[in-house]
């Protein structure tokens, strides 16, 4: 089982980026299952036809958390990829950090991985790791590897050096690895540039580079991915390469 | 108006962190209470008997304000690892509270760097506070029994028993563990191992290498069937003591003729005494009828038609009050909140009590209270 834990600057492109993901293993054939870490809970609405799920929070908040199946709090979405949002408190209001934690807690009990039995699970994360909330989709038996997405901007790649210095900090605890960085470009001057000199400063590989498309956003508008939208398209290609390039940490 | 959860008149039940350091007490480890200190202090000052007669190394973590908000799990390893200095310690124990619970701390992570400091086993129970005693000693044999019991120790022991589920939260004395012990060797048992209660956690090394477990709790029948699973140690629902118990219960078997009995205990004790008395009934015309209820966990495997699971005070009052009961088994501390339970039915209905440690702890009346001195 592969499992994902996709970070970087708030606005970077990680829901767009693990949403095609998904779509991309699940077009190879892969069992996905994508999982939101953020309030905002926006993470799947790509794989669902432009539909906004219900998020875990939302539901034990109307239901309670005595849930029988995973059903309750999962829609199916593209390529059969199983949807999870685990959403949050009203903004200004509780601890999303510990939501995200109470969702995985409930997802643990629900044998979600025992009984869906995934080839890839996604954690599509907010940000940075801002709180240890944040970081629980690192945790042991969770994502295995961190993929962080940056472009050249100056704060993305300060954002992402977080994210690297928590990871490290991590290593006594038994956390996730970073299995390299995906460059989301902006087009920004030198932008390739910047992002190997920070990759090699780190030691890290840039597994994915994705250019700026305009396809990705026409087909977000129809609440689609690429992948679903054309699968034959250049940036769809790229996509399905870095799924097969990622599916080899899994050997 | 009935509020979930809420006791008005019924006392609060231990909770799962006292639950898991019954087990842990006797077994030579560090036991790390992760809390602020008021759960310490509660398992040392009221629910845990043996504090004052026998020693363990039971610490609070002494957790504050500026630890939860900068996650400073580090420090805490630090006072363990200063602590393992001094203390011959065989293990470290790090038992959740509602603390942790609500900061959502990372136990694998604390086990991983206790155990890269300290250079012992670590063992870390997520009690959180919230469960009553039962569930914390269900989680913490089975990290006891996960951690601990070897696969290579050896054969299968002729003539060996594992007692699991011994613990003073449960049994009727703080002796139960050495009586129960005393009896399967009389009977001709070579090898006992009471985890938890006279045994050490080297005992646990041999847990694969039992004839067969008996279970004497129900918050012991999860760890009994991973033991099954994993060696094939066959296993069996049992109170060794339930002579002892009955010999204390002021009821005699003409008594039981026609009547409706409620017992109300863990479920395997409960089951046990219903047993008996039904043995004892066997020549009676009219064959009473025994419900067995409890508090706590109550499995399905061991159940019969009828049994109870109570989970609030409205389910006690309309199980008392609506039961039709001529006699209720119970701990003391219930007595009062059954009030005349036969009125409605134009009885006057017999309280017998049947103490439980975890429902009373040191606050029941004498009655209680002298199972415990």
């Amino acid at each position: 089982m592969l499992k994902l834990a996709i970070y970087g600057k708030g606005g970077i492109g990680k829901s767009t980026m693990t949403a095609n993901l998904s779509a991309a293993f699940a077009s190879l054939g892969k069992k996905v299952i994508q999982i939101g870490c953020d309030p905002k809970a926006d993470s799947t609405i790509n794989l669902l036809g432009g539909r906004a799920q219900q998020p875990v929070m939302e539901y034990i908040r109307d239901h309670g958390d005595d849930l029988s199946s995973i059903n309750e709090i999962s829609e199916t979405g593209f390529g059969g990829i199983l949807c999870i949002e685990t959403g949050g408190p009203t903004p200004g209001l509780g601890c999303a950090g510990r939501g995200i934690i109470a969702t995985f807690n409930l997802l643990e009990e629900l044998e979600l991985f025992e009984t869906v039995k995934p080839d890839v699970v996604m954690y599509d994360v907010l940000g940075d790791v801002v709180c240890g909330g944040f970081a629980a989709p690192i945790r042991e038996g969770y994502a295995e590897h961190v993929l962080i997405v940056t472009s050249g901007e100056k704060m993305a790649l300060y954002a992402a050096n977080n994210i690297c210095c928590a990871v490290e900090n991590f290593a006594d605890r038994g956390y996730a690895d970073v299995a390299g960085i995906i460059l989301n470009r902006r087009n920004i001057p030198g932008e390739e540039e910047k992002v190997r000199s920070f990759a090699a400063e780190k030691g890290l590989e840039i597994v994915g580079d994705i250019p700026r498309s305009d396809d990705i956003n026409q087909f977000e508008e129809q609440g689609m991915t690429v992948i679903e939208g054309d699968p034959d398209l250049p940036i769809s290609h790229k996509f399905t390469e870095l799924a097969e390039k990622l599916l080899e940490l899994d050997r | 108006m009935s509020v979930k959860g809420l006791h008005k008149i019924i006392y609060p039940f231990a909770p799962d962190q006292s639950g898991a350091a019954a087990v842990l007490y006797e077994l030579g480890g560090m036991i790390i209470i992760c809390d602020a200190g008021g759960c310490a202090g509660n398992i040392c000052g009221f629910d845990e008997p043996r504090w004052l007669q026998t020693k363990s190394a039971v610490f609070s973590a002494g957790l504050r304000d500026m630890d939860a908000i900068l996650g400073r799990d580090d420090l805490m390893i630090e006072k363990i690892v200063k602590a393992s200095d001094k203390i011959d310690a065989k293990f470290v124990a790090i038992i959740g509270t509602p603390v942790p619970a609500t900061i959502a701390t990372d136990y694998k992570a604390l086990r991983r760097m206790a155990e890269k400091r300290t250079g012992m086993p670590v063992i870390t129970v997520d009690s959180n506070g919230a469960l009553w005693y039962d569930s914390g000693i269900e989680k913490a044999y089975m990290e006891c029994f996960r951690k601990f019991a070897s696969d290579d120790n050896g054969a299968v022991i002729p003539r060996s028993v594992g007692v699991i589920g011994v613990t003073p939260l449960d049994s009727d004395s703080l002796t139960a563990g050495k009586r129960i012990a005393d009896a399967l060797t009389a009977s001709g048992t070579e090898r006992v191992i009471c985890y938890g209660a006279g045994s050490s956690f080297e005992d646990f090394a041999d847990a694969g290498r039992m004839e067969k477990n008996i279970v004497v709790a129900a918050a012991g029948l999860r760890a009994a069937r991973y033991l099954k699973d994993r060696f094939g140690t066959p296993y069996e629902c049992a109170d060794p003591l339930i002579g002892d118990v009955r010999a204390g219960i002021d009821l005699s078997a003409e008594e039981l003729e026609g009547k409706r009995i409620l017992i109300i205990h863990q479920q395997i004790r409960a089951n046990a005494l219903r047993e008996v008395l039904l043995q004892e009934a066997e020549g009676l015309i009219e064959k009473p009828q025994i419900t067995a209820a409890s508090w706590f966990m109550m499995d399905e495997e061991i159940s019969e038609k009828g049994d109870f699971r109570i989970r609030e005070e409205s389910d006690f009052f309309e199980l008392v009050g609506n039961g039709d009961w001529d006699i209720i088994i119970a701990d003391g501390s219930f007595r009062r909140a059954s009030g005349d339970f036969g009125e409605k039915h134009g009885k006057h209905g017999k309280f017998i009590e049947l103490p439980h440690f975890a429902v009373s702890g040191q606050f029941a009346g004498e009655e209680s209270v002298k199972y415990y001195t």
